[in-house]
């Protein structure tokens, strides 16, 4: 807002202190909001690192695995064990509020099949297809937990990004003007008083200066 | 049952596979391989007795497909001459002997319909070395749906298959309880053909049933690793075994947890040389350890068994059993190699 555009007035000047205030606290709830989530954030890092490596771990388990039973059992076997399978797994997505910012929470089920549910025949299956499907049954369950902590985290960082501008904006931009929009008016009321000041005294002066003549 | 005349071309028949056997690859062989790569492979492997089904499949497939398809669709002809070769109740222990091969090409059909393979890879995969003749395994792959494959299955008497399992197959997608029930059939049938009437066939049936052993340990120790019900094992049990009959295994499905069966497993003669092999599960408690040894131990069987008659069915099925594991070893060379598995990983997987 342009300070030229600003009537000097009293009530202007009321308004804009008070714009201040409200802008102030604003400011400070902005900045206690940021410092919260930034710590949230911190808290769940360290639960994705270490659900990461995990992941990695896994995973390489799962290809080895895999690998193995390809290559004793033949990759027709493995494949068609993979399509046997009757129990699919299943997701429930549901949000929940984390200082004002909605994550996902997602529970998996059916992940984990018992190993007579599996879909094919268990005399006749090796065992090494079973340890596969073990394997990547683990690794999914993982990559479902890691899905629901790397989402929020996202959503965090989104929402400390958004909360960092406002709180800069806030404290460079906004409430500089505002104070600058006061400054002006008080000055351009005081000078207002001064020129009254003198315009009365002038008034005066003359007034006695014909009352003696 | 006596299907053919005759006892039997014995001493033809065991000449023929002793001959066949100096064809078979050695352990050096393998450490050759070991330090090739899939390429050079299949290179070497055109220079053997897979060079025909080496170049023949050479135009379709690559690298560890090639190798693959090519020593099975030998290891089917490797049995469909032995079978030719042989004659009289020879031939029909034989026979029966690789009625196996018909479970696992009417399992491959079905579970490479249920996975959409094409017909070419299901067909490419199949070991047409059984009763069923590769017209009818390809009649079967050619057709368009479970329920026409399931039709024609139904009237093979020998499947003994009921129209429940063909419900569960065609409307559920369930290929778990026809599976199951196919290999049970394997055992109880070649165990009524089989006749203990002289000592090469005792030793035959004797064989199976340690087979029949080994199958059952497998099972009880999946299902007992994933803490599955007692009532639940019963129904995977096959009766029969050589070392452990259907008491003893309810008996060690009731009771407590894996670490009970591998302990009655030190005390079993399947385990003799397997000691290792029960201190590595020990470390890594990987069930495919044990399982692996098991097998070992029983192929073991089958190659001291091969001596003591030499002029009967089991220097026969040594062979069939031996030509199997040289399939097997090439095949997770190459599919080991492919996947960048470790050399001290794939050396393990071998039978040697």
């Amino acid at each position: 807002m342009a300070v030229r555009e600003i009537q000097p007035t009293r009530s202007e000047l009321l308004e804009t202190t008070r714009k201040i205030r409200l802008t102030k606290n604003g400011h400070k709830i902005l900045k206690l909001k940021r410092d919260g989530l930034i710590l949230e954030f911190f808290n769940i890092l360290d639960q994705a690192k270490n659900l990461r490596q995990e992941i990695a771990g896994l995973y390489k388990t799962a290809k080895e695995t895999i690998a193995i039973a390809s290559a004793v059992d033949g990759v027709i076997a493995v494949r068609s064990a993979a399509y046997a399978l009757t129990v699919h797994p299943e997701i429930q997505l549901r949000s929940r509020n984390l200082m004002g910012v909605v994550v996902p929470e997602i529970t998996s089920s059916r992940i984990v099949a018992p190993l007579d549910e599996r879909g094919y025949g268990i005399i006749g299956t090796s065992p090494r297809i079973d340890e596969a499907a073990d394997a990547y049954e683990k690794l999914v369950e993982t990559v479902v937990k890691a899905a629901e902590l790397e989402t929020t985290m996202k959503k965090l960082l989104e929402e400390i990004e958004r909360t960092k501008r406002r709180v800069n904006a806030l404290e460079f931009k906004v409430l500089p003007e505002l104070e600058e929009i006061e400054r002006f008016i008080r000055f351009r009321l005081e000078e207002l008083e001064r020129d009254n000041i003198f315009r009365l005294k002038r008034i005066k002066n003359k007034t006695a200066a014909k009352t003696e003549a | 049952m006596r299907l053919f005349g005759g006892k039997g071309n014995y001493a033809y028949a065991c000449a023929r596979v002793k001959a066949r056997k100096s064809f078979l690859l050695s352990k050096d062989t393998y450490s050759r391989m070991m330090v090739m790569d899939i390429h050079e492979i299949g290179r070497f492997l055109g220079e053997t007795q897979y060079r025909e089904e080496m170049s023949l499949y050479g135009g379709k497939y690559s690298g560890a497909s090639l190798v693959e398809v090519a020593v099975t669709r030998s290891l089917a002809s490797t049995y469909s001459d032995v079978l030719a070769f042989t004659t009289g109740h020879l031939r029909e222990m034989v026979g029966n002997y690789l009625r196996r091969w018909d479970t696992f090409n009417v399992k491959t059909i079905l579970r490479g319909k249920v996975s959409k393979a094409s017909n070419d890879e299901i067909i490419d995969t199949l070991v047409p070395a059984g009763a069923f003749s590769e017209e009818y395994l390809k009649t079967l792959v050619a057709m368009p749906s479970l329920q026409e494959i399931t039709d024609s299955l139904m009237k093979q008497p020998a499947l003994r298959l009921t129209l429940e399992m063909q419900r569960d197959v065609v409307e559920l997608g369930k290929l778990a309880p026809m599976e199951d029930h196919l290999d049970k059939m394997l055992y109880y049938d070649l165990l009524d053909v089989i006749e203990p009437t002289k000592n090469p066939e005792r030793l035959l049936r004797d064989f199976i049933r340690r087979e029949v052993d080994v199958t059952n340990l497998k099972v009880l120790l999946k299902l007992k690793a994933e803490r599955i019900p007692e009532d639940r094992i019963q129904r995977y049990l096959i009766p029969g075994g050589f070392e452990y009959g259907l008491d003893k295994l309810k008996t060690l499905a009731q009771g407590g947890d894996v670490s009970t069966i591998v302990a009655e497993l030190e005390k079993s003669s399947l385990f003799e040389e397997s000691r290792p092999a029960l201190e590595r599960y020990r470390a890594d408690a990987h069930m495919s350890t044990l399982t692996i040894a098991l097998d070992k131990s029983l192929i073991g069987q089958s190659e001291k068994f091969a001596h003591f008659y030499p002029l009967s069915v089991l220097p026969i099925v040594n062979y069939m059993i031996r030509k199997k594991v040289e399939v097997d070893n090439i095949r997770i060379i190459a599919r080991g190699k492919e996947s960048g598995l470790s050399s001290k990983v794939i050396e393990e997987l071998l039978v040697m």
